[in-house]
């Protein structure tokens, strides 16, 4: 864990540097009432010591468990974030019906092992069923993309 | 008003409500993997075009059937189904194993019936008073409310009270995106037109508790799950009732007590109650064979934090637990304010949720003791098919709020940022609340200022911000002792 906690010390660090650096462009403080910057200055600063404390101690202790994100299990996670990516951009461009069959067709085919049949089956249930109750019972409109 | 509660709950629609909400909870507690607070985020969506009455009934019947339905996986599987369940599987396995899951499930519905009912009778005894208290409360006191509230949930909420600082840090930060409500300037909005009402906590809730859970669901895709044993006789025996009911009122009372403290959630409640239960026992050796007041204790605890992280969210405004913060957004989007006023300007659905909250617990118990068998069926619905519908329920589920394609953005941004706090061990319940209690901490900040003429010792004039403050101190010096405590206790 301790080269993820030096990430993310490192990550947080440059986090509260960059908001500190924009919240100071801010009107400044009138009457000795804050400004509009003073309380993300103030948080920033809390997250900086906090982000250089995890530093420091990740620095001095001993690395117990090893923090592994490059591991086959990890790495299909990163796909499927990928690929709902890819999803949310098919949504926006090519329609909620389409790309949503597709993305549960895909999702299955991949983490099961069943026949084209009951793969293609559960993705048309399942999308028929969510765009109904979001359309006609709750009455969210799915007014994106140029197909269904 | 309390003839008008009673007619909101009686309705048909809003028991039905309940009923769904309750078994629904069941089913997303037993499923491993599947969090009270992700099942919450998930339904909350479904709640958008619901009067108040029935958003909020229907997330307490969740709430409560989720927290009762981890300990089916739990005794079954010897795999919690919420982490609140966890201590639940030390016992609950054992007694499986022997051949006893009819009469552990049983004693774990029956004990969480009645740790629930306790929670659900302090929090109408408390709540009421605590209300009309913090009626005193003027800006100084409501922001060191706020900063008590973000400390001890800093503090407490994960391995690491310094990573829990700055998951906080990153929540307050994520409110003060957006027009600054006292100078009117643009803040972080980086010219972005979505960014000029704030970034709504909705969204971030859902991709923190909902989708980076089904992320960590891909990551286990390929463990396998034991089917579950064969289970018989759930009704307790006359000889366990004694147990049971004594049970439930000292820890269901210790469950509530410890809800009501902001950010120690059921997980920690039902891992006190354990250790409490073993050291009061004549046979603490025994503990870890399958005992049956070794899955009373927990369970009676875990669901009295239900009703116990209810009480600081209705008087306060303050959430007790990552649920409790889910419900704020639920009566926030039904254009109610949780704290001491809602109790003045909305009597009626305050005590409607009291009294649902009481319906919602014995649903639990004739669900859980009639239809436990085929709740344990949901243990063997394929993940292959539960991970991609938990993706387009968090979709569609961050669209429905605004109708908004950038909030369905914001969700997925939220839910691989919460997969890698995960995976570094940070918990991602301060993000949530400092986004609810940043705002809240910032403009009583800044009001006590302009009343007191920029004089700082305005947080610390009168009694009560006195007391904070002290509490605030403790709240920071807490962890040094916690994990001793908890560690001697198991």
């Amino acid at each position: 864990m301790k080269k993820g906690n030096l990430i993310f010390a490192g990550v947080f660090s440059a986090l509260a540097i960059f908001i500190m650096y924009f919240a100071m462009q801010l009107p400044k403080a009138r009457n000795g009432v804050p400004g509009p910057g003073y309380w993300p200055i103030l948080i920033s600063v809390v997250m900086l010591v906090a982000a250089i404390t995890v530093g420091i101690k990740a620095f001095t202790t001993k690395d117990d468990t090893p923090l592994v994100l490059g591991a086959s299990d990890h790495i299909r996670v990163y796909i499927a974030m990928g690929l709902l990516i890819v999803y949310l951009l098919g949504m926006y461009y090519i329609g909620f019906g389409i790309a949503t069959f597709v993305m549960l067709y895909g999702f299955i085919t991949w983490f099961g092992k069943y026949t084209w049949f009951f793969r293609a089956l559960m993705a048309f249930a399942i999308t028929a069923v969510v765009y109904s109750v979001f359309v006609y019972v709750l009455k969210v409109p799915f007014r994106f993309g140029i197909l269904f | 008003m309390i003839v008008e509660a009673f007619r909101l709950v009686f309705e048909p629609s809003v028991l039905l409500f309940i009923v769904l909400g309750v078994a629904s909870g069941i089913c997303i507690g037993c499923l491993p993997g599947l969090t009270t607070t992700m099942g919450v985020a998930l339904v909350l969506p479904l709640t958008f075009g619901m009067d108040a009455t029935h958003s909020i009934l229907l997330l307490i019947g969740v709430y409560v059937g989720a927290v009762y339905g981890g300990s089916i996986a739990a005794i079954l599987l010897n795999t919690p189904g919420t982490p609140a369940s966890a201590a639940t599987a030390l016992d609950g396995y054992k007694m499986a194993s022997k051949g006893e899951a009819g009469r552990a499930l049983g004693i774990s519905t029956s004990s969480s019936f009645i740790g629930g009912m306790i929670s659900c009778v302090y929090l109408i005894l408390i709540s009421p008073i605590l209300a009309k208290f913090a009626l005193k409360f003027s800006a100084p006191e409501f922001f060191m409310l706020a900063v008590f509230g973000l400390c001890i949930i800093s503090s407490i909420s994960g391995k690491s009270m310094m990573k829990g600082l700055i998951s906080g840090a990153l929540g307050i930060l994520l409110a003060t995106i957006g027009i600054d409500s006292i100078t009117g300037s643009m803040r972080f909005t980086f010219n972005n037109m979505n960014l000029f009402s704030g970034i709504n906590f909705i969204p971030v809730m859902i991709g923190l508790f909902a989708m980076s859970q089904a992320f960590i669901g891909v990551e286990e895709m390929k463990q396998k799950t034991v089917v579950a044993r064969a289970i018989t006789h759930v009704f307790p025996k006359r000889s366990d009732w004694g147990m049971i009911v004594k049970s439930g009122f000292v820890y269901g009372t210790m469950g509530t007590l410890i809800g009501c403290i902001p950010g120690v959630g059921a997980d920690i409640a039902s891992f006190i109650a354990y250790g409490q239960a073993k050291s009061f026992s004549k046979h603490p050796e025994l503990f870890g064979t399958g005992l049956p007041e070794a899955i009373a204790a927990p369970e009676a605890a875990n669901n009295g934090v239900t009703g116990g992280a209810l009480i600081p969210m209705l008087t306060l405004g303050v959430p007790g637990d990552a649920v409790a913060a889910i419900m704020i957004g639920a009566l926030m989007v039904q254009g109610l304010q949780p704290g001491p006023l809602l109790f003045q300007n909305n009597g009626p659905i305050v005590y409607a949720l009291f009294i649902g909250c009481f319906i919602a617990n014995i649903c639990m118990f004739v669900l859980g003791l009639n239809s436990v068998r085929l709740f344990a069926k949901v243990l063997s619905v394929p993940k292959s098919i539960l991970v991609p519908t938990i993706f387009l329920l968090c979709f569609v589920g961050s669209y429905a709020l605004n109708n908004s394609i950038f909030d369905v953005a914001v969700m997925l941004f939220f839910g691989i940022v919460g997969y890698f706090l995960q995976k570094t061990e940070v918990s991602s319940s301060p993000v949530i609340l400092g986004l609810i209690l940043g705002p809240m901490a910032e403009s009583n900040f800044r009001r006590a200022l302009l009343m007191s003429k920029g004089d700082y010792s305005t947080f610390i004039s009168t009694g009560i911000s006195i007391t904070f403050f002290v509490l605030i101190i403790i709240s920071l010096a807490l962890p040094l002792f916690q994990k001793k405590f908890l560690k001697r206790q198991i």
